[in-house]
């Protein structure tokens, strides 16, 4: 080891206590006492409210929906990715993260400039105008929720069906009375598990999500956590104790879910995955089974892609949005704008740029580290780390956003970095370490024990067995963890707009107050150059594993 | 039955995984021996309808399993087979009960299942297990369990994919006994892919040797091992030492170093000798080609002595 044992342990602990541990520990503080005192009344205020009990209405409520929504896509998507003739086109797999990849409140605004009065849909059918009163109501919010989430599920589906063992499917084929009795006997039991962890999943990214209802919701009133909290913050009367208390209560929420999970996950997980993925079986369907499978994968890639991408696109390059689709009507005057130097967007665009950089070296240093630490995660020390840095995944990025700045405001603090654009670079950290976490560690579990042993043997100095072989094994998950935090950093919302210091803009934040202020044009403009980098940037990290996997076979 | 195939062949892509055949099998007890990838496994699963063959027709008896000319395809489940396969494939959400039963709805009344899945978990040695899930069951267990639930449906044929690989040794063995004793017992056929020469002499009643994608011999276990069709074949089946420019072969026990009338002289140079067991298995060098056969007593390294084949056990290789 570069350091010693416990000494690693100590100082890794303290970066995550103090940087993800700490601002939980706020809230609790901030909630329940007052002027020193123990105070429960603040928290019981909030029971109170007739308000809180419709904002966790309609929050439970979307989450069940937006699971029902992501069901009726991912469950036909991966069952025709695996079934049918279309397994062979892997291409289609990296189209469809493209949604999930997108930021959601761009894919939010892309509906909305589809859908509203006016809008491009009634300029190009002028019948469909009666569509967008029930499109602006809960139905829309979760299609436009589901389409963006719908391919964690399908993945995660996909992936089991991919991974069970042939010989189940096979066995059933030669047992099996019809086809249809075997789907629901043994093929829906054994993906059962899976899908039941995805969709809770689904359900507590649901519940953190913060851009969709942020732009959409707030058109059709519906009020969730993520936006009650963003609203006690940033409208006048703020009331930072509300606050903390349903960030405490959404908190707890989650984890009741994430508890659950854990619990399902435990019990109905069998053997039923072999280790590599059985041999593909040349598929011949009925002309019948194509043409739906590809219609469906079509209206999907058009609603999810089509849509959002068409609307944000033209958008940024129409003149005059009030002219219509017109050939006249098209310029790049937006791009220009945001191109001139010093110009607010170019400046927003860069700071999340600059951020996003430095937010993704500093979590791959530390996960890194952390990763190093955990290794296969055997004492229970390295448990009790793993468990800390991949906490942020479970809960709401709100939370740690509004922990941090109870911590980072607190009055024994002899120096402070709120206000200052560090702030936004640590909070990115705590928010996004665990992807950087994840995937340093996956790709050292796939290092054989054989290999540390050797180095050990053969090594000079540890220093040298760090640098010359465990750092270029893993080094393209430390890249892949990079890009992908880099791609999330740009795209943050809520945390820049609670914790960004007075006129500092980030692409996000600009997107999103052009947008509200009604100035579509150039913030349509900084969102197609962010969605288009972000494109570039998952084919680069698809490039890249293939990459690995090849020098890794 | 009579099991018969004509010019069945399978491709993935461009690699050709089976050439045509064409055999008619009709023993009982039917072993597909060869190596791994030789194409065994791709036989079975068009067999049992899990692969679609490129081309060619299979009968089952005077019916049309599979036909590439009249796109006749008979499902799996629908061949009156059952398989038993190499990681046994009981479903893990099942009691074993649910497991055996499954194959039967349909095919006899609900009141008759619960009988019939005793009467097979009794032949198979396993009663009494029928509420455990597959889980809680040893790999020996756990493949009587898949055996018990291919028999419940009374199959006219039942293939094997390699089912014992999984157990050790002497569970092999013990199950190796019960599969033949049931399969005569029950009067239906089995065929039997593997990859362990011993276990497909010992079983089989007919034997189809493959090689990379080819048949390479079908007879008795006796004509393959005495008769070998080609050099492949003798080499893979026991030992064999070859003389006459790879023209004549002789099984070790033709070999001893008694003179009787009928034998032929060879010098043999002797590398080493190794205790079997019952015996010593003696490896030597003649004309140049490694030997082997059997002697009561450990010959010494580098001892230079002649050896006498029998004539009789020689067998002249065409070609």
């Amino acid at each position: 080891m570069i350091m010693e044992e416990r000494r690693a342990f100590g100082v890794l602990l303290t970066i995550v206590v103090v940087f993800a541990i700490a601002p939980l520990i706020a809230i609790l503080i901030y909630t329940f006492t007052k002027e020193g005192q123990f105070d429960f009344s603040q928290f019981s205020r909030m029971f109170a409210h007739e308000r809180l009990w419709q904002t966790l209405g309609n929050s439970i409520g979307l989450g069940i929906f937006v699971i029902i929504g992501t069901t009726i896509i991912a469950f036909p998507m991966a069952f025709i990715r695996t079934k049918t003739s279309l397994n062979k086109h892997e291409w289609l797999d990296i189209i469809l993260t493209i949604p999930f990849m997108t930021p959601p409140y761009i894919g939010s605004m892309g509906w909305i400039l589809f859908m509203q009065h006016n809008g491009f849909l009634q300029q190009l059918v002028p019948g469909a105008a009666w569509l967008t009163d029930s499109f602006f109501s809960l139905f829309g919010m979760v299609m436009i929720m589901s389409l963006h989430l719908f391919p964690f599920l399908y993945l995660m589906l996909r992936n089991t069906l991919l991974r069970i063992k042939g010989s189940f499917l096979d066995a059933a084929l030669i047992f099996g009375r019809n086809p249809w009795r075997n789907w629901i006997k043994v093929v829906l039991p054994l993906i059962l598990s899976s899908y039941v962890l995805g969709s809770l999943l689904i359900f507590i990214k649901t519940l953190a999500e913060f851009g969709t209802p942020a732009t959409f919701g707030s058109r059709i009133g519906f009020q969730v956590f993520t936006t009650e909290i963003h609203s006690y913050l940033s409208r006048w009367p703020v009331d930072i104790s509300m606050a903390t208390s349903l960030s405490l209560f959404l908190l707890s929420v989650c984890l009741v879910i994430w508890y659950f999970q854990n619990l399902i996950g435990r019990k109905f997980t069998y053997g039923v995955l072999s280790g590599k993925s059985p041999a593909k079986r040349k598929v011949t369907d009925k002309w019948y089974v194509r043409v739906a499978s590809w219609t469906f994968v079509g209206i999907v890639l058009l609603l999810s892609i089509g849509i959002p991408y068409f609307s944000i696109i033209v958008t940024s390059l129409q003149k005059v949005r009030g002219d219509g689709l017109h050939a006249g009507n098209f310029s790049l005057a937006s791009y220009q704008e945001v191109f001139t130097g010093g110009s607010a967007g170019l400046t927003a665009f860069l700071n999340s740029i600059v951020f996003s950089i430095i937010t993704a070296i500093i979590t791959a240093i530390v996960g890194l580290l952390i990763a190093l630490y955990i290794k296969k995660g055997e004492t229970k020390k390295q448990q009790v780390l793993d468990f800390f840095s991949l906490m942020p995944n479970i809960i709401p990025g709100i939370v740690f956003v509004v922990g941090l700045i109870m911590f980072w405001n607190a009055p024994w603090l002899p120096a402070t970095i709120y206000n200052t654009k560090a702030m936004v670079v640590v909070t990115y950290c705590v928010l996004f370490l665990p992807y950087s976490v994840q995937y340093i560690k996956s790709s050292f579990s796939q290092l054989d024990a054989s290999i540390f042993q050797s180095a050990a043997i053969f090594g000079r100095s540890n220093w040298d067995i760090y640098r010359r072989i465990i750092l270029p094994l893993l080094m393209q998950g430390i890249l892949t963890g990079m890009m992908m935090t880099f791609i999330i950093s740009m795209r943050e919302l809520v945390a820049g707009l609670l914790i960004l210091p007075p006129s500092v803009e980030t692409g996000a934040t600009f997107i999103y107050s052009q947008f509200e202020q009604g100035n579509v044009g150039v913030g349509m403009a900084v969102a197609v150059i962010t969605v288009f980098m972000t494109v570039i940037f998952m084919f680069l990290l698809d490039w890249l594993q293939r990459r690995g996997g090849q020098a890794n076979a | 039955m009579k099991i018969s195939l004509s010019n069945i062949e399978k491709k993935y892509g461009q690699s050709q995984a089976l050439w045509p055949i064409n055999v008619e099998l009709d023993q009982q007890f039917i072993t597909i021996l060869g190596q791994s990838g030789c194409g065994k496994t791709t036989l079975l699963k068009l067999l049992a309808g899990l692969e679609q063959p490129t081309k060619g027709e299979i009968r089952f008896d005077d019916t049309v399993i599979y036909s590439s000319a009249s796109r006749n395809n008979v499902k799996p489940n629908k061949r009156n087979i059952a398989m038993v396969f190499q990681d046994f494939a009981l479903w893990p959400h099942m009691t074993i009960f649910q497991n055996i039963a499954f194959g039967l709805k349909g095919i006899i009344a609900k009141s008759d299942i619960p009988a019939r899945v005793e009467h097979v978990m009794k032949l198979v040695k396993m009663q009494g297990f029928e509420k455990r899930k597959p889980g809680e069951l040893s790999g020996g267990q756990q493949q009587r369990v898949a055996l018990a639930r291919a028999l419940a449906t009374n199959p006219k044929l039942i293939l094997f994919d390699e089912p014992l690989s999984a157990l050790d040794a002497v569970l092999r063995e013990q199950m190796q006994d019960e599969i033949m004793h049931l399969i005569h017992e029950l009067d239906c056929q089995a065929i039997f892919v593997t990859h362990d020469q011993t276990e497909a002499m010992t079983m089989s009643d007919q034997i189809i040797v493959m090689e990379a994608g080819r048949i390479a011999q079908i007879g008795s276990p006796e004509e393959i091992y005495r008769v070998p069709a080609t050099p492949y074949v003798a080499d893979f089946i026991g030992k064999v030492n070859w003389f006459h420019n790879g023209q004549s072969i002789v099984r070790p026990e033709g070999v001893s170093r008694i003179q009787r009338p009928g034998t032929i002289e060879k010098q043999a140079k002797i590398v080493k000798s190794t205790f079997v067991g019952d015996r010593y298995l003696v490896q030597a060098q003649v004309e140049g080609k490694a030997w082997s056969f059997y002697e009561n007593q450990p010959l010494e390294h580098g001892k230079r002595l002649q050896v006498f084949i029998d004539e009789n056990q020689i067998y002249q290789m065409e070609g």
